[in-house]
Order: C-alpha cells, then sequence, then structure tokens
C-alpha cells in the first residue's frame, strides 16, 4: 500500500478517513460526478436533438431535405409567402393565444374556488381534473368530437366544428396545467392577508383581484407558459376537434408531412420560434437577476 | 365568505362531466353497438358484441403487449436519466426554477411531427442532413424501424415530463432534514439513498405516470420512427376512427381508458393536490 | 401595479376576440376546398381569388377514406372535395353528392368550355371513366341511367400506380433497354435516352415485386422494399398481380393477399411517405402513384439541375395496373357550391390547368394541356399576366425536362387501366387486421 501524505494543521496531524478503518470512496464519488455531468448534458442535448436538426433544414437549400445542398437565408425571408403555411400560422397563434388567455383566467378563477374547497368534495375535484392531464390524446380528441357532433345535430349550429370546437379543446386541456401551477402558490399566501383586505372594506370580487392575484402572479404566468405551450404543440386533439377549413400548423404538417415537400418555410419558423423565446427568456432572466443584484434584493 | 369563493370551482365540475365523463359513458355504450359506419344510427340500435372479436386478433394483442413494453422500458429509461438531471439541476447554481421548467419544455414550441421527422431523418446514414452538412458520407447506419429508434424518441420527447415532477419533489425537501442526516452520521451516498431518493418518491411515481400514458397512446411516434412496422395500440385506434369503426375504436380507447383511470386514482391517493405533477 | 397589469390583460383579451372575429368575417364569399397536401399550386389559386373577389381555403386529407369520412361525418361543410373516382362512387350511392350540372343547358351555362368542346379528356380519362360507369351500372342496376354519375364529377388529375425504384442500384441499371414486345407504341417513348429496366420489363413487374418464385429474376434480399399502407391499394395491387384486377371481392382474395404479403419483411410500410424514402435513397424500391413519383423529380429538376436523363430514381408502371381519376365533386351541404362551380370551370381553361400542373406531378385531364406540356409551349399571354413565364434559359431547361418526364409516365397504348371499385368499412377493417397481423409476425 503507498504511503500517503499525512496533512498537518497547526502542527497536528489530521486523521485520513482510513484510520477510522473506513476506506475512502470520496474520489469514486469525484468520478461520478463528472460522469453524471457529463450524462446530464447528453441528456439535455438529446431533448434539444431534434429542435437543432430543424434549425439545420431551416438553413439548406434543398426542399426534399435529404442532403446538404446549398447555405440559404431564403427560407427566413419568405417566411410567410406560401398562403397555406401562413393561414395555419395565423390559426394556431389565434387559438393558442386566446385557449391560452381563456384558460388563464378560468384557471386562476378555478384554482381559487378550489382552494376553499375542503374534504372528499375537495379531492373528488382533483381527482377529475387529473383526466384532461393524463387521458390519452387520442382518447380526449375523440370525445369531444363525439360531444359536438350531437350538438352539430341541433338547428343552427350545424357549422360549429372549427375555431369554437378548437377553442373548447383546447381550454379543455390547458386548464389543469393552469390550475396546478396556480394551487401551490395559492397555499403560501397568509390566509390573515385575504381576511385583512375584507376587513379594510374590499368587496370580494375586488379583494381578489387587488390581494390574491398579484400574491400568485408566478404561479399563474408558469401556467400561462404552460398552457400556451401544450396548446401550441398539440396535434391530435385539434386534428379532431377541427372542421370548415380551420386548421393550424399541426394539421398542415400532419397533412403535408408526407406529401411533396413539407414547405421549408416551416424549419425556419419553428427555429425562430423556439430560439426566440429562449433568447427572450435568457434576456429576461439575465435583466431580472441584474436588477436584483443592483437593488440588493435577494431572494 | 370562503363558501363564495369556492363556489368559483362548480362550473368547472360541470365542464369535467360534459367534457370528460360523458364521452367516456358514451364510447362505452357504442362498443357494444353493431354500427357499420360512423355514427350513421339510421338503421336502428341493436346491440351486439361482434366488436370484441377485434380482441381476439394476434395483431391488437401483440399491440397492447408491445405498446406496455414500449413504455415501460421509455419510462424505466426516464427515471433513471430524469432523476439524474432533476438532481444535477436541484444540486446546481440554477435556482431558477422556472428557467429550469422553460428549457425543458421549449423543444414542444416545434411541432412535435416535425421533430419526429427530423430525428426519422437522424437515424438513417442515408438522407441525412446533418451527415451531409458535416460531409461525412462513410457512415452507414440505418436504426429506423427497429425498436430502438421507437424508444429513442418516446425518450427524448417525453423525459421532460419525468424531470419536472422529480425536481419539484426534491425542492419540497427540507434543507434541515438533509444536514440532520449528515449530522447523524450518514455519507452523502448514505443519504441520497435513504433519505432523498424515498423522499423524492412521490415525483417519480408521477413522473412516470406522466411518460408512461403517452407512451403507451400515442400513435405519431412509433408510425414515423418504426417506419410502419411495429404496431402500436394507439395506431390500431387512430386507423379505426379513420376508418369509420368509431365502435372498434371505442372499444380499445375504453381499455387504454381503463388504464388512464387507475393511473389517476393511483395519483390521487399519492399526491392528493397534484403537487409533483408539474 | 395591479390596476395597469389588469389593463394590459383587459386590452389583450379585447385585440384576440377583436382579431378572431375580424378576420372571420371579412365579406368575402370563402371556397372550402378539401384537397391533397400539395395538390394545388397556390399561384392558380390565388389567381382565382383576385379574378372572383373570393377566398380559397385548402383544407388537407391524406387518403381517400378519409375524404369519405370527412364528408360523411358531416362536421365540415366543404364547397369541393377531391376524392378518386370510387370514393366518388361510394359519395354518390350515399347521397352525399350534388350534380354539377343536371343537363345540357346547365353544362353550357357553368362550364362553356367543356359544352362547346373546346377542351377534351385525354384517352385514358375516357377509359376509367367508362369503367367507372360500368361499375355503377353493376352495383345500382336498371335504376342508374348510363352516364348519370359523370354530372357529379370533373376530372382534377389522372394517372396510374407504379412500382417506383432506384436507378442507380445495379441490377436496375445494368439493362435499361426498351423491350418492344412490352411496348405497343414505341414512338412516343423511344425518342427518350433510357427506359426502364429491363428486369422489370421482361417479367411481370408484380411478380418481382411481390418476390414471386416463378419470375425469371428474383429481387436479392438486399433490396429493401417499401409497402403501400393504405390496404386498399395494398390489397388492389396483389389481386391486380393474382388475377389482373384490383376489385377481387375480400372474401375470395383475402387468404390469397395474406400469403402474398407474408412473403417477405418489408423495409418501410408507408403511404406518401414511400416516395421521400426513395428519394433519400433510404429503401430502393415501392408501389406508389406515378404522378408522385414525378413530384419528387421536379425536384431534382429545379433543385439540383438534374435532367431527366441523369435522374437517380423513376417509376415503372406495369402493363396491368390500378388507374385514378382524382376528381372535383361538391357534396350535397356546400355552403358555396356556384363558386364552386366557377373554380372547376376556372380549371377547364387550359391555361390555368397548365399553371396548376406545373407545381404537380400528375397528368392533367385536359388534352389542350397535355399537348401544351409535351410542346413545351406557355400560355399566349402578355407580360403582366399571372400565366406569364420569361423564356429564360432555366425555364426553357424545366420545359424540356418536364415534358420527358411527363411523357414517360402517361399510360402506353395498350396498357389496361382498371380504376378500383371501393370497399366497406367492415372489408376494410378485415385487410387491416391482416396486414397490422402480418406485420407482428415479423
Amino acid at each position: 500500500m503507498k504511503q500517503q501524505e499525512t496533512k498537518y494543521i497547526n502542527g497536528v496531524p489530521v486523521a485520513r478517513i482510513e484510520d477510522y478503518g473506513y476506506r475512502d470512496y470520496s474520489i469514486l464519488l469525484k468520478i461520478w460526478k463528472v460522469i453524471s455531468n457529463i450524462l446530464v448534458y447528453i441528456v439535455i442535448f438529446l431533448v434539444y436533438l431534434s429542435v437543432l436538426i430543424i434549425a439545420v433544414k431551416s438553413f439548406n437549400a434543398d426542399t426534399a431535405q435529404s442532403e446538404f445542398t446549398k447555405f440559404t437565408f431564403n427560407h427566413y425571408i419568405n417566411m410567410f409567402k406560401d398562403s397555406s403555411l401562413s393561414y395555419a400560422i395565423g390559426n394556431t397563434f389565434k387559438i393558442s393565444i386566446v385557449a391560452t388567455l381563456v384558460s388563464t383566467i378560468a384557471g386562476t378563477l378555478i384554482a381559487v374556488g378550489i382552494h376553499y374547497l375542503f374534504g372528499k368534495r375537495r379531492q373528488y375535484l382533483m381527482m377529475l381534473n387529473n383526466i384532461p392531464l393524463l387521458n390519452a390524446d387520442i382518447v380526449t380528441g375523440i370525445s369531444i368530437m363525439l360531444i359536438f357532433s350531437m350538438i352539430m345535430r341541433i338547428p343552427g349550429l350545424q357549422y360549429i366544428f372549427g375555431f369554437p370546437t378548437m377553442l373548447v379543446a383546447h381550454v379543455y386541456f390547458c386548464l389543469p396545467y393552469v390550475i396546478l401551477n396556480v394551487l401551490p402558490k395559492l397555499k403560501e399566501i397568509d390566509p390573515n392577508m385575504m381576511d385583512a383586505a375584507l376587513d379594510l372594506g374590499l368587496k370580494p370580487h375586488k379583494a381578489l383581484i387587488k390581494v390574491i392575484v398579484p400574491a400568485i402572479k408566478s404561479g399563474i404566468f408558469a401556467g400561462l407558459i404552460f398552457a400556451f405551450t401544450m396548446s401550441f404543440d398539440d396535434f391530435v386533439i385539434s386534428y379532431y376537434t377541427t372542421g370548415n377549413g380551420f386548421n393550424n400548423l399541426s394539421i398542415w404538417i400532419y397533412s403535408s408531412i408526407g406529401r411533396k415537400s413539407l414547405k421549408p418555410q416551416v424549419y425556419a419558423f419553428s427555429t425562430v420560434i423556439t430560439f426566440g423565446a429562449m433568447a427572450l427568456l435568457l434576456i429576461a432572466n439575465f435583466l431580472s437577476s441584474r436588477k436584483r443584484v443592483k437593488y440588493g434584493k435577494k431572494k | 365568505m370562503n363558501k363564495k369563493f369556492a363556489r368559483l370551482s362548480t362550473p368547472y365540475l360541470y365542464w369535467l362531466y360534459i367534457l370528460a365523463l360523458f364521452p367516456a359513458l358514451f364510447m362505452f355504450i357504442l362498443m357494444f353497438l353493431d354500427i357499420p359506419e360512423g355514427l350513421d344510427i339510421s338503421n336502428g340500435l341493436k346491440f351486439t358484441l361482434e366488436n370484441f372479436k377485434q380482441l381476439s386478433e394476434p395483431s391488437t394483442l401483440i399491440a397492447f403487449g408491445n405498446s406496455f413494453l414500449y413504455a415501460f422500458i421509455t419510462t424505466i429509461l426516464s427515471i433513471l436519466f430524469g432523476y439524474l438531471v432533476a438532481f444535477r439541476l436541484f444540486r446546481s447554481k440554477f435556482k431558477n426554477k422556472f428557467l429550469v421548467l422553460v428549457i425543458l419544455i421549449l423543444p414542444m414550441w416545434t411541432n412535435i411531427l416535425l421533430r419526429t421527422e427530423s430525428l426519422a431523418g437522424f437515424l438513417n446514414s442515408n438522407g441525412n442532413v446533418v451527415l451531409s452538412l458535416l460531409g461525412i458520407k462513410s457512415a452507414e447506419f440505418d436504426l429506423l424501424g427497429t425498436p430502438f429508434a421507437v424508444i429513442f424518441g418516446l425518450f427524448v420527447t417525453y423525459v421532460p415530463f419525468m424531470v419536472m415532477p422529480i425536481f419539484n419533489s426534491l425542492e419540497k425537501i427540507d434543507k434541515s432534514i438533509e444536514e440532520a442526516a449528515l449530522d447523524l452520521g450518514l455519507t452523502e451516498t448514505q443519504k441520497f439513498f435513504k433519505v432523498i431518493l424515498p423522499m423524492s418518491s412521490k415525483g417519480i411515481v408521477t413522473g412516470s405516470i406522466m411518460v408512461f400514458l403517452p407512451c403507451l397512446s400515442g400513435f405519431a411516434i412509433p408510425e414515423i420512427l418504426g417506419r410502419g412496422n411495429i404496431v402500436l395500440i394507439g395506431n390500431v385506434i387512430e386507423a379505426s376512427f379513420k376508418n369509420m369503426s368509431y365502435t372498434i375504436g371505442s372499444l380499445l380507447a375504453v381499455i387504454i381508458l381503463v388504464v388512464i383511470l387507475l393511473s389517476i386514482f393511483i395519483v390521487s391517493k399519492i399526491d392528493k393536490e397534484g403537487e409533483t405533477l408539474l | 401595479m395591479a390596476k395597469r397589469s389588469r389593463k394590459y390583460l383587459l386590452l389583450m383579451v379585447l385585440i384576440s376576440i377583436i382579431s378572431v372575429f375580424a378576420s372571420g368575417c371579412s365579406g368575402k364569399e370563402t371556397l372550402l376546398f378539401l384537397n391533397w397536401g400539395e395538390y394545388i399550386n397556390y399561384d392558380m389559386v390565388e389567381a382565382f381569388e383576385k379574378e372572383y373577389n373570393c377566398n380559397v381555403i385548402v383544407d388537407l386529407a391524406d387518403s381517400n377514406e378519409l375524404f369519405y369520412a370527412k364528408v360523411k361525418s358531416g362536421t365540415t361543410a366543404y364547397d369541393l372535395v377531391c376524392p378518386a373516382e370510387y370514393m366518388v362512387q361510394k359519395m354518390y350511392m350515399n347521397d352525399l353528392l350534388q350534380p354539377l350540372y343536371s343537363n345540357d343547358e346547365e353544362l353550357a351555362k357553368y362550364f362553356p368550355t367543356l359544352a362547346s368542346k373546346e377542351v377534351t379528356f385525354m384517352d385514358g380519362v375516357n377509359q376509367i371513366a367508362e369503367k367507372l360507369d360500368i361499375s355503377m351500372k353493376e352495383a345500382l342496376g336498371d335504376s342508374y341511367q348510363t352516364g348519370e354519375i359523370e354530372k357529379y364529377y370533373m376530372p382534377y388529375f389522372w394517372g396510374t400506380f407504379g412500382l417506383m425504384y432506384n436507378k442507380q442500384l445495379e441490377i436496375f441499371e445494368d439493362k435499361q433497354t426498351w423491350d418492344t414486345k412490352d411496348m405497343d407504341n414505341p414512338i412516343l417513348l423511344s425518342e427518350l435516352p433510357d427506359g426502364h429496366p429491363d428486369i422489370l420489363q421482361r417479367n411481370n413487374a408484380w411478380k418481382i415485386f411481390f418476390f414471386d418464385e416463378t419470375a425469371d429474376e428474383v429481387l436479392p434480399t438486399s433490396i429493401r422494399v417499401g409497402q403501400y399502407s393504405a390496404v386498399r391499394f395494398t390489397y388492389g395491387a396483389v389481386m391486380t398481380y393474382l388475377d389482373g384486377t384490383p376489385n377481387t371481392p375480400v372474401n375470395d382474395g383475402i387468404e390469397r393477399f395474406r400469403e402474398t404479403l407474408s412473403r417477405r419483411k418489408y423495409t418501410q410500410w408507408a403511404a406518401d411517405e414511400l416516395k421521400h424514402s426513395i428519394e433519400a435513397h433510404e429503401i430502393d424500391m415501392a408501389f406508389a402513384y406515378t404522378g408522385d413519383c414525378l413530384d419528387m423529380v421536379y425536384l431534382r429538376f429545379l433543385e439540383r439541375g438534374l435532367t431527366y436523363e441523369t435522374l437517380d430514381f423513376f417509376t415503372y408502371a406495369p402493363t396491368e395496373t390500378m388507374a385514378h381519376i382524382d376528381a372535383l365533386v361538391i357534396p350535397k351541404n356546400a355552403r358555396h357550391a356556384d363558386l364552386a362551380r366557377k373554380f372547376i370551370n376556372f380549371l377547364l381553361i387550359p391555361d390555368n390547368a397548365w399553371l396548376n400542373n406545373r407545381d404537380i406531378g400528375y397528368l392533367p385531364p385536359l388534352e389542350q394541356v397535355y399537348d401544351m406540356i409535351v410542346n413545351q409551349k406557355a400560355p399566349n399571354v402578355s407580360e403582366d399576366s399571372y400565366l406569364y413565364f420569361e423564356e429564360t434559359e432555366e425555364e426553357m431547361f424545366w420545359r424540356e425536362n418536364w415534358a420527358k418526364a411527363i411523357q414517360a409516365i402517361e399510360p402506353r397504348e395498350g396498357m389496361d387501366l382498371t380504376p378500383f371499385s371501393y370497399f366497406e368499412t367492415e372489408d376494410i377493417n378485415r385487410l387491416n387486421n391482416i396486414v397490422n397481423n402480418i406485420k407482428v409476425s415479423k
């Protein structure tokens, strides 16, 4: 066994772990740390792999995308030139923004409602709340389609399929995300705060807006981001609940993916959206952290 | 006063009844009906058990088996790697939870079909844009159409849903408990297995369900990455509805629904408030 | 702070709601067209929109069965739909269609170019239309008046089914000569510098595709083959190979169908994606629409500068093969049937159809359009017209190769073109199950 150097502090030898009869495994821990760090980077890279490939494709002049023929910016310049694609992109934003706003507002109110519910009733509602979240997309999509296929038979509603049906579907699966993000924040609020507001003469709905909403706004915002992401990304549920020509981007991609070529502009659009959002958030985060440092606020 | 606010949740209850429970009931009835095409009941309602014959097809059984197998493998992989990522993120200086969340869900801003299609192009050396860009011509591989490709696609798509619940549950562990564990003489490794892991198991269970269920019922990823050679139950359901045999589609959907309701029941037992779900 | 954010929120809600409604009621008439993906030239659509001051919304579907499902379920009131002839038949029988015209007077009113015989259909189109009419008669008996179905559809594009193959493979490359006995019309094709692989012509091409051991030459196992996943087509191909017709009743053919497909594992089961896989050299051979192949071929002309002679893949239509007409029909619940008729009439003007065809690899139904393409002519218009294309070197290169490619997929004389007949949902289910059973057993 190799003799190890003994360390001294103030002339007194420091005992090593071996001196107590244990083996020193700290080197293994260090190796593990390096390996696990590498693994973490690999996983995050894999999660982003497809997005990176799409970014590569967005600069490729070849429409068939089976070979990188020439570097080009044209797909970015012509992003909205294809009328069918820009129509689909427009619809995607329309549905996602409206669905996000509706579900954020409604979800916050519902979360407040659930917050003041107790016992069995609360548990029951929380269980039901998981259904839209965990149900298979295809089952959800078909369910809502079946409901509206029946409603459609009511005279005057025969053209209901399209924006309204898709909106209901999107709000349906976005609500649980908002609720689950808002509820934990509600729990963190001091219950006396609400009482104080009411004692000071605020009407309940005013108190809700002036006291509760500011206190839970980080939860609301997280819910909003989630709702938008889910709505923006959804394909299966939109596919079953759309109608009357209201196509969003995923439906457009699904129908044209096997055809001649996916218009390469769609790669450019996706790249702009993903990396644009990332840049915005990083900037926002950087600015807010600088602000915190500036004012000496530390959380 | 509280009652007045509690009332805000009542409409949601009815909303869920109409959009979640009622259609489930409707599908349950559909699976016993004899409707040759769509919802066309002009020939009158006839009860039948004919639809159940679909379950005796070997392909349906194998599709169910495959779905469970693929979902299971993906879930295990996601637990291993998802935990690692969550734990590292939790331990890093990176304390901004919101940013963690954003980094994990940002790829979802790109359409899932587009992402899967790009992965498919990458898993094959022919017609591979990335290899062509890098000038690599000698590579010869074709992983498309293999179970590996499908599991790889499912994993990279759904692993963020594992990271988030675990990260949330790790965040909820009281710092002082960790300190107490160390004070009581546990090593770092022991502390992890005896304290941290059990305390974050809630997150693992909810994360597993968040990964397992979409893998179980999905059809787009196996279709594209499996080159149409791998049949999962989602593909059979989708084909049935596309082909207007709503009755058979409903039958298979109801079976999936039972699995899902069971999972929801488990979630509600373990995590009453859905705290770790997101 | 809270007050301000509330105001912002309200403003955002208001803006989004207004934008939604503003876009919903722009006052223009809207034509809702259910079409295949990338099966229309949007330049042509724009021209139509301008001429009739309307909007055209193109909705997409990816199989004939889905076209039927979408029209039948009634969730959307489409004004114009583009299924293949066998789905036209099924829609007609289920009373889902309205006639485009009910008598000669209306024909002259809505479709003057057709009524005055200014435009005429190609022989292949007439051949398929005749067979469709016969099968209508067979299905409906005396209650069906000959020619009745013609009033319900207008051909949009047409074509045959063929075998797409990788030309660079040794087995296909070595022996690209023309076998004259297989070709009754050598004039058109002999002008072309190369033909189709000898192996496909010498044998019955279907035999090779389905790994028939009695073929002169069996494909080596290293050849990666793609199979069509829409079962109506798979079944049709198998039955064309076995019986010479794609329409053998399912009860008679199902066992042989199973046996034929079980012979080998297919590298890929897909629909329209197959042509991409061939293009990317992921597979070597596949059964696909010949028009689909040209879609990919056109990209080779336009983007990689390849000529018809230097292409790396092409398609071969066996002598006995299936053919299709994708036809425009107006569903019964259409809201803008008149606008739909105007759209159909717009495409009955050869110049417009020519423009539409520039983007699509299928064959034009109108003889006049075909002649324009083959003779490399463009519409005779002034420079400011949407139909004007400057005759640059690039444009002439394109026209030359376009002409060659389209002649190469035009059915040879003596070819037996059979359209599909429709199957009931129950039969399609049975075929789906067979295919799935085969997939999981490999």
